[in-house]
């Protein structure tokens, strides 16, 4: 377009040049008619008015000239304006289309020079990000002075350098970009606006081996930025809160309320150290006073320090300990003023909230104690834990074995008998999961269930202040002829003699100290130890009766009668 | 290729020996700063792998020594650390690479590929 122009300028010079020409020659022409006039009057006539005549033409042409250009230059001119208006519409287009980028991202653009002069056209939402108008033309790094910290704003001072300079690789430079979650102050400190955080994104432009600008991108992130750190919090806390947990769930709840309580005694009296009236007024001068009020506190989680460590509270140690230390930390200090003291309340103020912690786990754990409590009426625990006990045994021993415990119930007895019965039936479960049960491919090839059965019910109709009940697995039963062969082989039957015992009194010697059928011991069973604590605990230390009944290759079963008169316990542990 | 790595633990320089290590390679080890600048009046690294908190010389200080006795050797800083200052201090110094603890062997062995393209 404007190379158009040009050209019909050049045009026009010339046209006017032809024009001055034209009617030059025609009046040179008059004056030489005139000069001849003086030698011949009809040739000067002549030559006078062919030179008017010439002068005329010309100008007539000359005339007709300049109107033909003009009605051209005209035409030209109305395709120009066409030409702009069309050139407008496609630059206003491009306008709105770059706005609308702009308006749209949420990031917000600008570009900065090597002299860190942010261009004319920028984001319209950074005046509000940045607090200030009319940023084109101002140099970028005053808009950062007046928005970051001092360590921060000197970080972004060496960062821009290093973006300018293609020397560094811009992989390497973008990663260390120190302004991509940047805490900025807002302006005129308004206490209201709170913390803001700020997302910059550079990237070069490089132009013929330099780089000629730097894109900058912008972005509020600061909802986003406290959203993820209180996240973060609220994750740290919830983690401390089940660490707490794991560490008390083995203490008493008595003892920890009793733990809770003095801690929160000591650090009452730590409050009051710190809280002295003359304490605030304190100034280096005071150093005596200032180191005793220490003592005190130094002692009081000393002591909450012992508490937690007899509790074996773990964390409550470590905290008073690291408490301690800074305290020791400040009574080393040559002067301290009321400025030092700010360490112990800020430390206080931690330990305060742990315990505070400590208590609320502590009324929730009460909840889950009641729990447990409820879960407890619905059973006895003991069948609990005894059918447990045979899973685990079966799947070492590799067998599989069901409990069937319907109406067994021994939570109406005294705390000692209870213990009996469940010493008893440990030793039973041992016994019937050695040396009773088979495997299930014996049980198939016996043709017998693949899964034995236990059996343990109270026994109907027994005597008034007994417990009575039977214990009974369908395994192979005792084995008359091991028991026997193994009897002679440990003396408690002459092998003479054996032969005119009968089977009942044979399987009796199992009761025996450190008889066992089993070929080898193992964990489990084969010490001989377990029947003969059963005989112990039932009939020696509480006057019980034990029955036995067996069928080879069938099963085993034991019945127990035990007194449960608190005289007869006394009477029979001797 | 000869590469010196310098970081306080031993885990952590086993654990990149481990990574980068070829057969062909030759790899010296340094626990702290003072250590490397010993170790590269002999030994002249094309790698150098930096931590940057260590006890006796940290790692700001020895990108220095290191790249004025050995101004070709090329520097990854490998650091837990996440205070920025320090990262854009450290390629000011003339740092080529940068990692963040903990990385994953890719993550390495991509650094120092990185290294050698211009």
């Amino acid at each position: 377009m404007v190379a158009a122009t040009t050209t019909t300028d050049v045009g026009a010079e010339r046209m006017r040049v032809a024009y001055t020409f034209a009617p030059g020659a025609g009046a040179v022409l008059a004056l030489a008619a005139f000069f001849l006039c003086a030698k011949s009057l009809a040739l000067g006539l002549i030559l006078g008015v062919a030179g008017l005549a010439i002068a005329g033409y010309a100008f007539v042409r000359a005339a007709a000239r300049e109107r033909e250009s003009f009605a051209t230059r005209q035409s030209e001119l109305e395709r120009q304006n066409a030409d702009l208006w069309q050139h407008n519409r496609v630059l206003e287009a491009a306008k709105r289309e770059s706005d609308a980028i702009l308006g749209a991202v949420r990031a917000h653009l600008m570009i900065i020079d090597p002299s860190y002069l942010i261009q004319s056209r920028y984001s319209s939402e950074l005046e509000g990000i940045f607090n200030q108008r009319e940023l084109g033309h101002e140099n970028f790094l005053n808009v950062l002075q007046r928005i970051l910290s001092e360590r921060m704003f000197k970080t972004a001072r060496d960062y821009l350098a290093l973006l300018f300079d293609l020397s560094r690789k811009e992989r390497v430079v973008l990663k260390v970009n120190p302004l991509d979650e940047v805490e900025i102050t807002a302006d005129g400190s308004d206490a209201t606006a709170g913390l803001r955080y700020l997302n910059f994104d550079f990237r070069r432009i490089v132009e013929n081996g330099v780089v000629t600008r730097v894109l900058v991108s912008v972005e509020d992130i600061s909802d986003r930025t406290i959203r993820e750190r209180q996240l973060r919090e609220s994750e740290q806390q919830k983690v401390k809160q089940f660490e707490l947990l794991i560490g008390i769930l083995h203490v008493e709840p008595q003892a920890l309320d009793n733990f809770v309580e003095l801690a929160n005694d000591q650090l009452k009296i730590v409050d009051e150290a710190l809280k002295a009236s003359d304490f605030a007024a304190a100034t280096t001068g005071q150093t005596a006073l200032l180191r005793q009020r220490l003592d005190v506190v130094l002692q009081r989680v000393h002591n909450i320090k012992g508490n937690a460590s007899f509790l074996r509270l773990e964390h409550f140690e470590k905290l008073a300990a690291e408490f301690e230390g800074k305290i020791i930390d400040l009574k080393h200090r040559s002067a301290l003023g009321g400025d030092d003291f700010l360490t112990v309340v800020i430390g206080l103020a931690a330990f305060r909230a742990d315990i505070d912690d400590l208590q609320s786990l502590r009324v929730k754990l009460a909840g889950i104690h009641r729990g447990v409590q409820i879960r407890e009426e619905v059973g006895d625990d003991l069948v609990t834990d005894v059918t447990d006990l045979v899973r685990d045994l079966a799947r070492k021993l590799g067998k599989d074995v069901r409990v069937d415990a319907d109406g067994f119930d021994s939570r109406s007895l005294p705390p000692a008998q209870r213990m009996v019965v469940k010493d008893v039936l440990i030793q039973l479960v041992r016994n019937s999961l050695v040396h009773g049960v088979e495997t299930p491919p014996e049980r198939e090839a016996a043709k017998k269930a693949r899964v034995a059965t236990i059996e343990i019910h109270p026994i109907a109709g027994a005597a008034v202040d007994t417990f009575a009940f039977s214990f009974r697995d369908d395994g192979r039963g005792l084995d008359a002829r091991k028991i026997r062969q193994r009897a002679i082989e440990v003396g408690l039957l002459a092998a003479d003699r054996a032969e005119g015992a009968d089977d009942s009194q044979v399987a009796g010697f199992i009761f025996a100290p450190g008889f066992s059928t089993a070929d080898e011991t193992t964990l489990a069973a084969g010490r001989g130890v377990g029947m003969n604590v059963v005989k112990q605990r039932v009939v020696d230390d509480c006057g019980g009766e034990i029955g036995l009944d067996s069928e080879a290759g069938s099963f085993c079963e034991f019945s127990f009668v035990i007194p449960t008169r608190e005289r007869a316990l006394s009477m029979g542990s001797r | 290729m000869k590469l010196l790595v310098v970081d306080d633990s031993d885990l952590i320089r086993r654990a990149i020996k481990r990574t980068i290590q070829r057969p062909s390679d030759e790899i010296e080890t340094a626990s702290n700063g003072l250590e490397a600048l010993r170790v590269v009046e002999n030994f002249d690294p094309e790698v150098v792998t930096m931590d940057i908190s260590m006890p006796e010389m940290d790692g700001l200080t020895c990108i220095d020594g290191i790249l004025r006795r050995r101004p070709r050797a090329k520097i990854i800083v490998i650091s837990a650390l996440s205070d920025k200052p320090t990262a854009v201090e450290a390629v000011r110094r003339g740092a080529q690479g940068f990692l963040l603890k903990p990385f994953t062997a890719e993550a390495l062995s991509f650094e120092i590929s990185d290294l050698f393209v211009s």
